[in-house]
């Protein structure tokens, strides 16, 4: 009986939970009202993880005090880091502050329990209304009514009121919850750029990202995720910037998402990515808030979750793949030459290997012959073909680079710095491996190392691979066909709607000036055509730096009694 | 109806059509494209290139009189319904026909440049392949593709030909017209019968944007293909002689091979191969899928996708089986017999269409008289 009772709660709430949207997790129960339902079903241990919430989300709280402290020990079991203390006010009334240990701050608690001791109300009601009122001196006090409401207030670091006599709580802030400082990120540093990037905590982060960004334009949209873990996922954009059809698409699917859990930032982008069949990522994937922000500011949509430091920003373009931080605190022309040698990494570290096998196996006579009689010449005695060779040692590399990650940092480099040199003069010595192929190995590995985006590195890595085999079975044909299709499946790819490969394909003049190639600031006078044309111009045009005059009448103006110049000293 | 909310630019069909043209027409030149004219191939190229941009304007004209149908439609509602079948069943093998073709061309390139000893199926199922690739992701990210690659394209070949530039003798193109202009005329008509690449207009007219533009983008592409067509038939003439260009089966990969740039480039061939490949890929995806949709409306099938993997298979059996090798593939373009075969089963139907059209219209502007 309680069973099928159970089994019809949980379907009814798996349908209303479909139709409830953004900021409708947060009090969902008052949603679905609350029927009456005894929590003596919960010390029932044959049910499952589903029935006890669907049991749990029906439990309102009860008058009774007592009712209310065996309704939370039936649910949440006997935890010992759920504090519970209990008093008697002065005016007789029994009440306990609830809070779970190590997520609150302990002076706030006390002072809490000596306002409530001290409180003078002779009802339960009227305690309640006289600490929210006069006593509790906090900035967020909330009722709660039912046990998800109180649970939820509690686990978020709230302490809870609870008194005999009144079937409501009230809970008020005393949070403190442990977390790391806030850091450079070690995925993507910089070196004129701020040391700054996102921590575990939400909360945190979106203050961070208050303080870049102050306008009150700045919307965060809050939801919860995961049956199990309520993990708290925020959607932030710039009201205004972003274009509503972005948002409803970005609100979407993430509404789609039911999952019992959601740890971290990597579950969301598989959930919400345009297709699970990519080897290039479709969201980007960054810990830093310029990064964050930047983006925000061209129009997109930045998603953040609880405990973890990355954020996702979409849409992304291939071009952002080949952005990083320090290229918008650094001069044009440097931040030019280095991104063309960027592009220039990218292709070789995914050509380079695949080509080489081609040329040596199919294509002798494309080599000046000088060349081709020094690498032929290296090569006598190997006994491999040239593509097991080449094959043979990215293998290794790659071997030796998931060891140097997984290792301690203290060890890990020299271990495979070692590892790599001992092994490759070991291969050659012994005849194995060719000069020629380490060199290639080793400089594609240089030039994997320069994309600033480690996503995108892994994409490249696995490339590599399929245009060795290309280029060991079929030439310089293989590796053209492995272009031509690694070109097609991006262009047929987009993110949120939006191309992938825009704006070189489709080409829209104009979305230029910040893609792979930075501008000056003064010249970013529009947004990007694809993510910022609800509000398309940026800036006033005409801001190049210049001197308004020539230095010799520069020089007379400030001779010039009176002039404003004069009278600054030392400039 | 055009029952799909594809789009492409205008911009992306030109660059579709212009590599599309390109490729086939320079991997022959002059040898049957141009070859009786000799030294004065191209001023063949050149003749060629004005009737194409005729021909092309007549079938974009006609597909701007019916903006929102493709070639299907209008055929049936200008030639009634037994007779339009009839001529959007021809010109769905005719989609067939040229990604066939260009796959085979490209395939025998391959055998005797790079690989002679891969089997040649073995090339064409794998281009055939990317070509049904292209055409089942769509029209969209074909013409993205087009537009990434046509930089490429235009760079690979331009440094093939200024690669060539040292090698230029003048005289190889003189003395121009000795012969008259009756070699010169015989020797447009196989270019312009590889003009039939433009029926694919009739196809994607309803989904380029923007509308104004549609007619402009079509023959611009003529325009600039036969330019391109001119200079290379020229500097090949100039580089290898009127004789070897018109003699050799791949005169733009000889040409390129026989030039050494400098001397540590010693070899620039695999330029002109590359931009190949590209416009074969461009070429070949954009024809599947025309004649996937083609057929899909004949069929009175709604997805054209579920065509697409048969007419993929029927390109790759095509191209493996109508030719016996690169030599049959050669006859099977000289004049009269492709000419005079694009003529009827091109020509003609697009001459009865525009027939039918001016009929309609003058028969519509009389009973609009006498209701007055």
């Amino acid at each position: 009986m309680a069973f099928n009772l159970i089994r019809a709660l949980i379907s009814r709430l798996m349908r209303r939970s479909r139709r409830s949207g953004f900021d409708a997790s947060a009090d969902h129960s008052s949603h679905f009202g609350r029927d009456r339902i005894d929590p003596g079903l919960l010390a029932d241990d044959s049910l499952d993880v589903g029935a006890r919430k669907a049991v749990t989300d029906r439990l309102a709280l009860d008058v009774r005090l007592h009712s209310n402290l065996r309704m939370l020990r039936l649910a949440a079991g006997p935890s010992p880091d759920i504090i519970i203390r209990q008093i008697v006010t002065d005016a007789g009334l029994h009440a306990v502050v609830l809070h779970l240990q190590g997520i609150v701050d302990q002076e706030r608690v006390e002072s809490i329990v000596r306002a409530l001791s001290a409180a003078g109300a002779a009802r339960a009601q009227d305690l309640m209304a006289e600490l929210g009122a006069h006593l509790l001196r906090s900035s967020h006090i909330k009722t709660v009514a039912s046990f998800t409401e109180m649970w939820e207030a509690v686990s978020n670091g709230l302490a809870v009121i609870l008194a005999d006599g009144h079937n409501q709580g009230l809970a008020c802030s005393a949070q403190s919850f442990k977390t790391r400082p806030i850091e450079e990120p070690p995925t993507d540093t910089t070196l004129r750029g701020p040391r700054q990037g996102f921590i575990e905590d939400l909360t945190t982060n979106l203050a961070i990202l208050r303080q870049w960004i102050r306008t009150p334009n700045l919307w965060i949209e809050e939801t919860n995720l995961g049956h199990l873990t309520h993990t708290r996922l925020v959607i932030a954009y710039v009201k205004g910037l972003a274009s509503e059809e972005l948002l409803a698409e970005v609100r979407q699917r993430i509404q789609r998402i039911e999952t019992d859990s959601v740890l971290g930032t990597g579950p969301v982008e598989d959930f919400i990515q345009d297709t699970h069949l990519s080897f290039f990522p479709l969201i980007l994937r960054t810990e830093r808030p310029d990064r964050v922000v930047g983006n925000l500011l061209e129009g997109r949509v930045a998603i953040m979750v609880q405990n973890s430091p990355f954020a996702l920003v979409a849409p992304m373009d291939y071009g952002m793949l080949f952005q990083s931080a320090d290229d918008y605190y650094e001069p044009v022309p440097i931040v030019f030459v280095i991104s063309v040698l960027r592009v220039i990494a990218f292709w070789t570290s995914i050509l380079l290997p695949g080509a080489f096998v081609a040329v040596l196996t199919f294509h002798h006579e494309l080599l000046p012959t000088s060349l081709l009689l020094r690498i032929v010449g290296d090569r006598a005695g190997v006994p491999f073909p040239v593509i097991v060779e080449v094959f043979l040692m990215e293998l290794t590399f790659e071997l030796l680079r998931e060891a140097g990650l997984r290792l301690p940092r203290a060890v890990g480099s020299a271990v495979t710095i070692v590892g790599a040199l001992v092994l490759g003069e070991a291969a050659i010595n012994a005849g194995l491996v060719s000069p020629s192929v380490i060199i290639i190995v080793a400089t594609t590995a240089i030039a994997s190392f320069i994309l600033p985006t480690f996503s995108f590195d892994i994409s490249a890595r696995l490339l590599r691979f399929a245009f060795i085999v290309a280029g060991g079975s079929i030439g310089l044909f293989g590796v053209e066909y492995g272009i031509i299709l690694a070109v097609l499946i991006l262009a047929s790819r987009r993110s949120f709607g939006h191309p992938y490969l825009a704006p070189v394909a489709p080409l829209i003049t104009g979305g230029w000036k910040d893609y792979i190639f930075r501008t000056w600031h003064w010249a970013k006078t529009m947004r990007p055509k694809m993510t910022g044309g609800r509000e398309p111009i940026r800036a006033p045009r005409g801001q190049m730096p210049r001197p308004d005059a020539s230095p010799e009448s520069e020089g007379r103006q400030q001779m010039r009694p009176g002039s404003q110049d004069n009278k600054t000293e030392g400039q | 109806m055009a029952n799909t909310a594809e789009v492409i630019a205008n911009r992306q069909l030109t660059a579709i059509l212009f590599m599309m043209r390109t490729t086939v027409v320079i991997s022959f030149v002059p040898l049957l494209t141009t070859g009786d004219a000799a030294q004065d191939a191209w001023v063949a190229g050149l003749i060629a290139g004005l009737l194409l941009t005729l021909v092309a304007w007549g079938v974009a004209g006609l597909a701007a009189r019916y903006p929102r149908l493709t070639v299907v439609d209008y055929s049936r509602l200008l030639l009634g319904r037994f007779l339009g079948t009839i001529v959007s069943l021809v010109i769905s093998w005719h989609f067939l026909l040229i990604a066939a073709t260009d796959i085979r061309i490209y395939a025998e390139l391959m055998r005797v440049a790079f690989m002679p000893n891969t089997p040649i199926w073995f090339t064409i199922v794998a281009m055939a392949f990317l070509a049904t690739l292209g055409a089942w992701f769509g029209i969209e990210p074909i013409g993205r593709a087009a537009d990434a690659f046509l930089p490429i394209f235009v760079a690979f070949v331009a440094l093939t030909l200024l690669g060539a530039a040292p090698s230029f003798n003048l005289h190889n193109l003189q003395p121009a017209l000795a012969r008259g202009l009756r070699p010169v005329l015989s020797s447009v008509w196989t270019p312009l019968g590889i003009g039939l690449q433009w029926v694919s207009v009739g196809m994607l007219f309803p989904l380029l944007i923007p509308e104004n533009r549609r007619v402009h983008s079509v023959v611009l592409a003529a325009v600039l293909s036969s330019v391109v067509l001119a200079i290379v038939a020229a500097v090949l003439v100039g580089v290898l002689g009127a004789n070897l260009g018109s003699k050799s089966l791949f005169p733009f990969l000889k040409m390129a091979r026989s030039v050494r740039p400098t001397r540590t480039i010693e070899r620039i061939e695999i330029l002109g191969t590359v931009a190949w490949g590209l416009g074969l890929f461009a070429g070949g995806s954009t024809m599947v899928y025309c004649g996937s949709r083609a057929l899909s409306q004949i069929l009175r099938i709604a997805e054209y996708r579920k065509i697409v993997p048969i007419f993929g298979v029927l390109v790759a059996l095509y191209s493996v089986y109508a030719h016996k090798d690169a030599f049959q593939l050669v006859r099977f373009f000289r004049p009269p017999g492709f000419p005079l075969l694009i003529a009827l089963t091109a020509g003609v139907p697009y001459a009865l269409m525009w027939a039918s059209h001016i009929a309609r219209h003058l028969l519509r502007r009389l009973a609009g008289r006498g209701g007055k």
